[in-house]
């Protein structure tokens, strides 16, 4: 019996202990952050990372069928490879973001991220000092390089496979919604005479340094899909698809009796009636100085 | 003898569990049980999504391998925004290592399978925050100055959960009703934190009583001066009004007023809720606009709970999300969702396809309002959330008006209110 009870005793003892002690499943002492051992309380430093900036280089990038490839260089090691989004060169440098307008690639690598600039062409940038001698800051990129025009990547050829259940279960938009309704959910209070000010003891963190028991740790092999990678499904039905001629298609005005007229011609356009009238302003900024794909 | 001593075990066991039970809850009303606040946190019952709540499902707990507990909100498939002194809250601690943090995605953080359990890739604190961690003896001083922000970055998007919306436009309006949600301590406007046990997802409501754009700190680097939001825990007896006209000034928060009468559901944070949301409805939607940063009390009536204004960082922000960042991932190998423009696919490379629009290239946007390109007539497109069927082509330089219900990809109606007049467009890939 004695034993039963130390055994009773020696299971529910922890547990007693956690209705005042925070977590019975911590080590001693480990509910407070423990202070960086031998660590002098200095002024921080900027976080120490390695320059991949001057190891490698992003030294070039073309777009195939929708999908972006970028070279990336690896001057240590003299050895240049070609890497997609989510992709890892030899050396575990990997693309994360590309940034088709400032052309900046965002690298990964050991869990921080870089920014890599297209290398501009040496031959550009390689003038003549100007004849009034002036410094050489004048030979940078908007010197330079004149304004080209940018591009959009090519449009995808193919129609993508709509899932399933979005087939048949259109998105159910409504008309706008009316932030004018703000107003009445700001649920405003009668002004009531304040009283003086409660003592104001300082500032109190808000954060838990603390009691609670650690969490459980994922799974080792929890997957890392930083983007899914995507692929357009064409589709086998060619009453699914119009002609992907996008360019010759697209310039044209809207068409009111086509092959397709069949299929609503149930809808009398001349007969519907108007929609509310439109919103009164205009956009606030032109489109994007971008132009359509040369393909 | 051991009866007596089993009878006792029991007791104890018993006692243990209703204490526990009594100390998951955080800052309420003291004439309020818990039931409430939980069920906002959760969204259940009469706390369903709508116009009078917002989804609380994109709050989540961030704790740290050795125990540390903070709130914060997803603002992107793969994003977190919380607070910077939740990580990194000296200059002495150690920079912190995002293999050691979590960012669980459920209402009950300790009761979270472990499919809502997210490794964090990499941590991002404010750059100010850093650069004023040495000034008070090295405990910083970014709190005050609206800079105490971080972002958690995941290894991987998290599916089928709307992040929360940024809020772009107007400030937010002084006096409009606030919801705040969080996994903080209990506490009770009579008795302050009583323990700091809570892993629930608790909500509440305030009245949103300061609105500071930029700081007045003109001894401080404009670079490092954010802006602040604050709120105060009114009681029933209205007593407690910290924020009132006649109230010392606090920080940077500047004069103001602030009612005196409490909402029913009027809540404070605590320990714990540290990075929290703030949400406004604005603009048509429920927007997180602050992060908790700090308070003034133990979380009694009259605690005030000052935020970091997420609008004053916006450009900070935007900087680091992707674009489309408001769309929820849908998990279909690259289709999202924006709640008002409804799925499509979302491709690299930045074209997409819409199931009514077809191809559309996008540069960026983070999904309130774009410009998109189509190669056909219309061109050069622009939508918002609150605007979206119309749509503006540049090309037409006229508004249109979609019949979103009649149009599939491969014909498209609308109305072109420069001829004021329906047309079908076929062909719309």
């Amino acid at each position: 019996m004695f034993i039963r009870l130390i055994w009773m005793l020696f299971c529910l003892g922890p547990f007693l202990l956690g209705s005042v002690a925070p977590n019975p499943f911590l080590k001693p002492g480990s509910n407070r952050k423990p202070p960086p051992p031998g660590r002098p309380i200095v002024s921080p430093k900027p976080i120490a990372r390695p320059n991949i900036a001057q190891e490698i280089e992003f030294k070039g990038y073309f777009i195939l069928q929708g999908k972006a490839y970028f070279s990336v260089f690896n001057k240590k090691v003299n050895h240049a490879e070609w890497i997609t989004i989510s992709e890892k060169t030899y050396e575990d440098f990997m693309a994360e973001q590309f940034n088709l307008e400032t052309e900046t690639l965002t690298i990964v690598y050991e869990g921080q991220s870089f920014d890599l600039k297209l290398i501009q062409s040496k031959s550009g940038s390689a003038l003549p000092s100007s004849n009034n001698g002036s410094p050489l800051s004048k030979l940078g990129p908007s010197a330079a390089k004149p304004k080209l025009p940018q591009y959009m990547p090519p449009k995808p050829k193919n129609t993508p496979k709509i899932p399933a259940w979005l087939v048949n279960n259109k998105s159910n938009n409504t008309m706008p919604g009316s932030s004018n309704q703000s107003a009445s959910l700001n649920n405003k209070r009668n002004s009531i005479p304040s009283l003086p000010g409660l003592p104001y003891p300082g500032f109190v963190p808000r954060r838990t340094p603390s009691t609670l028991p650690p969490f459980t740790a994922l799974p080792p092999n929890n997957p890392f899909t930083n983007t899914p990678n995507i692929q357009s499904q064409p589709s086998n039905s060619p009453s699914n698809i119009q002609s992907p001629n996008s360019e010759s298609s697209g310039n044209a005005e809207p068409s009111e009796s086509s092959g397709l007229e069949n299929l609503n011609s149930e809808i009398d356009l001349e007969n519907l009636p108007p929609p509310p009238p439109p919103p009164n302003i205009l956009p606030p900024s032109p489109p994007p100085n971008l132009l359509p794909s040369r393909e | 003898m051991s009866n007596v001593i089993a009878c006792f075990l029991f007791l104890i066991f018993t006692t243990s569990i209703f204490a526990e039970n009594q100390n998951r809850r955080l800052g309420k009303l003291s004439t309020l049980d818990f039931t409430d606040y939980y069920s906002l946190g959760v969204n259940s019952d009469n706390f369903t999504p709508s116009i009078q709540y917002p989804d609380l499902s994109s709050v989540g707990a961030i704790r740290s391998e050795d125990g540390i507990l903070g709130t914060g909100t997803l603002i992107a498939p793969n994003i977190v925004v919380t607070a910077a002194h939740i990580l990194k809250n000296s200059s002495s601690a150690p920079t912190p290592t995002a293999s050691d943090w979590k960012f669980i995605l459920h209402a009950n953080f300790d009761r979270a399978p472990s499919g809502s359990k997210y490794e964090i890739e990499k941590i991002i604190i404010h750059p100010s925050w850093i650069a004023r961690l040495p000034e008070n003896g090295g405990a910083g001083d970014g709190d005050i100055l609206g800079v105490d922000l971080a972002l958690l970055f995941l290894k991987q998007n998290i599916t089928q959960i709307y992040p929360a919306s940024l809020n772009f436009g107007d400030p937010e309006p002084i006096g409009g009703r606030v919801v705040l949600a969080g996994y903080g301590s209990l506490a009770d406007g009579e008795e302050g934190v009583l323990s700091i046990q809570n892993d629930k997802r608790l909500g509440g409501e305030n009245i949103l009583d300061r609105v500071v754009e930029e700081v007045d700190a003109s001894n401080v680097s404009k670079a490092h001066r954010g802006g602040l939001l604050a709120i105060d825990f009114d009681s029933p007896q209205g007593n407690s009004n910290s924020l009132g006209s006649a109230s010392a000034l606090i920080d940077y928060l500047g004069e103001g007023n602030s009612s005196s009468n409490p909402l029913t559901f009027e809540s404070s944070t605590a320990v714990g809720d540290s990075g929290g949301p703030l949400f406004i409805w604005t603009e048509g939607a429920w927007r997180v606009v602050g992060s908790v940063s700090y308070g003034t009390s133990d979380s009694t009536y009259g605690d005030i709970t000052v935020y970091t204004r997420l609008a004053s960082q916006i450009e900070w922000l935007k900087s680091h999300i992707p674009n489309f960042a408001q769309a929820r991932d849908l998990g279909l190998n690259g289709w999202i969702e924006l709640d008002w423009f409804g799925p499509f696919l979302s491709l690299p490379n930045n074209w997409n396809f819409h199931q009514v629009h077809g191809w559309f290239y996008n540069s960026k946007s983070i999904g309130e309002s774009f410009w998109v390109w189509q190669g056909n007539h219309l061109g050069w497109w622009w939508t918002a959330r609150t605007l979206y069927p119309y749509i503006f082509s540049d090309s037409l330089k006229s508004w249109l008006y979609v019949d979103v219900g009649e149009s599939t990809y491969s014909k498209l109606f609308y109305f072109n209110y420069d001829k004021m007049s329906w047309s079908k467009l076929l062909n719309n890939l």
